[in-house]
């Protein structure tokens, strides 16, 4: 060929180096704004409304309201909008004083007939975490006071009110219709709305008629979405956000090392459980139930799972939860067969564990169970289904043994128990286990009434021994709450409930 | 000339009645298929411990008690009445809002992409062209199978460890401190390598023909020159197939988002699917459908119209 190729190949090699130096030209500056905090969330906010939402939701609202009393860094209530409660004599009128110069981030005060409004419509609304306590009637009497009158005495008044749900908004939504006050809330929080997108970043902005004097130190506080952990981990290292408060155990060793990030573990009311549908065939035979107890190594399985960052958990009650009573049931494979023969299946079964898909730690954790169950003759198949059809599945019963994880949202053990163990007064049969025990529910119910707090005490042990007896649900892991930080962050609290505060945080 | 226009109108109502019918295919088919797929959007919203009392309350105030039947002409007509296909489930606000948001990083991605890719493909189908069965064409050649091996997600991971972890020339993902075009290169470039390759071989098959066609030979005899006879005469005629090939592709990126919105974290239509699916957010999810369904038409559409202005064979067809 007598083409000018070498005329080209100037002109191509020409585009192609403008087109290297273009990309080289762009290159990315950190641009940092000294003045706003970037917090990485795996999952989006739904909705603002605190009364009826969960998760990422409720920890993302709880910036910008907040309740009469907290649950404070230890797991405690903690006086918090309101500066005391004090009850009568048979725990049946409870009074509250509220702080005196507390504002809305709209700059109006803090009166006691917003406290009634919430109060009154989280009641009703029951959505969220739902205020249990036998509440007659909610009354201020006058602008500083309030007071709720119950029908029966519930020691545990307190550590409701401090449930992230419980968080204060003004009288009639300020004026708003209900659905646009959720969408520009007006709270007395550390921060109020700036912007939001929805599915993606929420921006708040610091409140100016904050409570706190001088708090927050930042201007800003975002939550952005980074479904994908190694994102999320790798936007922290890169300096692209400064707090993931959810990270993965499989990275703590790492980041621990690494100079530029602090790492923190604290206590935390989150438990990971195995459940048993005790409607199954298998599952509804205690012997069963017990041998599997038995079968399952919990402390390999926590050490593995969690990287040694979590403990094997002893009883469905987490540790720093008010009647912890630890009931050790030591691996022992033994005693574990010798159970199974007592059941209506000497010779073991082939059964089912459910979890949800792309769940790294339960996926693990459903290896370990199916090994060790296959050691007493039982054949576990996991199933590892979409989340969505994980939880229709459970909820219609539809399952034999499922992993999930469970939080409780106070430090009180009434709510957290009810909901696992107490069909009715729960609403969720049991938490899904179908499980039924009268004897157990009326102890439940005693001790939700019962004022002497040593008796209180006495009737919880009695129910994590019936708890350890019957297992309807087997405790596997106390979850740490692992937080990382720009290792020039501080004073971001991790609370055990699952909330996280930033009023506090502030560059070193 | 006026036989021609016929011609090309005539196309065009081909193209656009095929466009409604695939449109109103994509409809039936989500509704129906989202319907029969297990998972509930009222247990999704009301989270573990929901009542059954709470749910059936949900279902009634969402509208999803009523039959499929009923369901799917409410979703007709508001798709027919109001351009609308229902409002979120899980936001509450008109679906299409939520994904006209999401429209511009989704949007400047696939363009972004595009062009990238075509700039690539131009460059180096030439270059391996016109050094055919020397090193620069097996360097290319050898390059392109290797890009075309690659999936997506691997490509993504390697370029952000290299570009943005020890360079730190581009953010890791997202869309924060940084940015907006800034965080669209990486993705882009990653869905250029991937999608490249074939094109390029495809190029470089079609420039070798024309180039040994007895009219290229003409035109330089004619003295025109190299590049002028390169751009206005070569490139046009070897075009055509990889040119459909990027209409496929690019269809392709649009659907193909949901990969790369997810590792580089960008909050685009693909994330939103993603979660929408999670969620069960059937009207989001449909609306979202609808979109990609128009996005993948309009882009087959100008192909082949494209295509039609660059092959007078096609122009003239009967």
């Amino acid at each position: 060929m007598t083409f000018k190729k070498n005329r080209l190949n100037t002109i191509v090699s020409g585009l192609l180096l403008a087109q290297l130096s273009l990309f080289a030209g762009s290159s990315y500056v950190q641009a940092a704004s000294e003045k706003s905090l970037i917090v990485g969330r795996y999952a989006p906010v739904e909705s603002l409304d605190i009364a009826n939402v969960f998760d990422v939701s409720v920890y993302t609202a709880d910036q910008i309201f907040e309740p009469l009393y907290i649950v404070g860094k230890e797991g405690k209530p903690t006086p918090w909008l309101a500066t005391s409660a004090v009850s009568d004599n048979d725990g049946l009128v409870w009074t509250f004083k509220l702080r005196p110069g507390v504002k809305f981030s709209d700059g109006k005060a803090l009166r006691a007939e917003d406290v009634v409004f919430t109060l009154e419509r989280h009641l009703k609304n029951a959505g969220g975490i739902p205020l249990l306590a036998p509440i007659t009637s909610i009354t201020a009497p006058d602008q500083n006071t309030v007071v709720i009158k119950l029908k029966e005495a519930y020691p545990a008044l307190l550590s409701d009110i401090s449930a992230v749900s419980n968080g204060i908004m003004p009288a009639n939504f300020a004026g708003q219709t209900e659905e646009n006050f959720f969408r520009n809330p007006v709270g007395t929080g550390p921060f109020e709305l700036e912007s939001w997108e929805p599915g993606g970043t929420v921006t708040l902005k610091k409140n100016p008629h904050y409570w706190q004097s001088e708090k927050p130190y930042y201007d800003e506080l975002a939550f952005t979405v980074l479904p994908d952990e190694n994102q999320r981990v790798q936007q922290l290292l890169a300096g692209q956000i400064d707090v993931i408060d959810n990270l993965p155990p499989v990275r703590f060793a790492e980041l621990s090392k690494n100079p530029d990030i602090s790492v923190s573990r604290s206590e935390s009311w989150i438990i990971q459980i195995l459940q048993f549908n005790t409607k199954d065939p298998h599952f509804s035979d205690v012997h069963v139930r017990r041998a599997v107890n038995l079968a399952i190594d919990r402390k390999a399985l926590a050490s593995a799972t969690s990287f040694n960052t979590s403990d094997a958990a002893t009883s469905l009650v987490p540790p720093t939860v008010d009647f912890f009573d630890a009931k050790i049931s030591e691996h022992d494979i033994d005693a574990a067969k010798q159970e199974l023969s007592r059941s209506a299946f000497p010779d073991g079964f082939s059964t089912t564990i459910l979890l949800p898909g792309g769940d790294q730690v339960r996926s693990q954790q459903a290896q370990i169970i199916q090994n060790q169950l296959a050691k007493i003759g039982i054949k576990v198949a996991i199933i590892s289904l979409d989340p969505a059809v994980v939880r229709e599945k459970t909820h219609a019963g539809d399952y034999a043994l499922r992993l999930q994880e469970s939080i409780s949202d106070v430090s009180d053990p009434n709510i957290f128990l009810t909901y696992h163990v107490s069909p009715e007064d729960g609403g969720s049969d049991s938490y899904w286990t179908f499980y039924n025990n009268p004897h157990l529910t009326s102890i439940l119910r005693q001790a939700r009434v019962e004022q002497d707090e040593k008796l209180r005490g006495a009737l919880y042990r009695e129910a994590q021994d019936i708890i350890a007896t019957d297992v309807p649900i087997i405790p596997l892991v106390y979850q740490s709450r692992l937080v990382a930080t720009r290792s020039n962050l501080t004073g971001v609290e991790a609370i055990p409930n699952g909330a996280t505060r930033f009023y506090s945080a502030r560059e070193k | 000339m006026t036989g021609t226009t016929n011609v090309i109108f005539r196309r065009l109502f081909e193209s656009a009645s095929r466009a409604i019918l695939t449109i109103f295919g994509v409809i039936i088919a989500t509704f129906f298929i989202l319907h029969i797929v297990p998972g509930d959007p009222v247990l999704m919203i009301l989270g573990e411990h929901a009542s059954s009392q709470a749910v059936a309350a949900l279902r009634e105030t969402l509208g999803l008690d009523r039959s499929l039947w009923t369901q799917f002409i409410a979703f007709l007509s508001g798709i027919i009445q109001h351009a609308d296909a229902g409002h979120s489930l899980v936001y509450r606000i008109p679906s299409s809002e939520l994904v006209l948001s999401r429209l511009p990083v989704t949007g400047t991605l696939v363009l972004l992409s595009t062009l990238l890719t075509v700039a690539i493909v131009c460059v180096f189908a030439i270059i391996a062209a016109v050094n055919e069965e020397k090193t620069a064409d097996h360097l290319i050649r050898t390059l392109s199978t290797l890009g075309a091996s690659m999936p997506v997600f691997w490509v993504a991971i390697i370029l952000i460890l290299v570009f943005s972890i020890n360079l730190r020339w581009f953010p890791v993902g997202g869309m924060g401190r940084h940015g907006f075009i800034n965080s669209l290169i990486l993705p882009a470039i990653t869905a250029a390598i991937v999608t490249a390759p074939m094109l390029i071989r495809s190029l470089r098959t079609q420039l070798l023909e024309v180039l040994n066609a007895d009219f290229v030979n003409m035109l330089r005899i004619s003295g025109l020159s190299t590049p002028r006879i390169m751009v206005r005469h070569v490139l046009p005629n070897a075009a055509i197939p990889a040119l459909i090939l990027l209409g496929i592709n690019i269809s392709g990126m649009i659907g193909g988002s949901i990969i790369l919105e997810r590792v580089f974290a960008l909050p685009g239509i693909g994330s939103l699917l993603f979660d929408a699916i999670a969620k069960r957010d059937f009207p989001l999810i449909q609306t979202i459908a609808l979109f990609s369904a128009a996005g993948v038409v309009v882009v087959s559409f100008i192909t082949d119209i494209t295509v039609r202005l660059l092959d007078p064979r096609a122009r003239m067809e009967k």
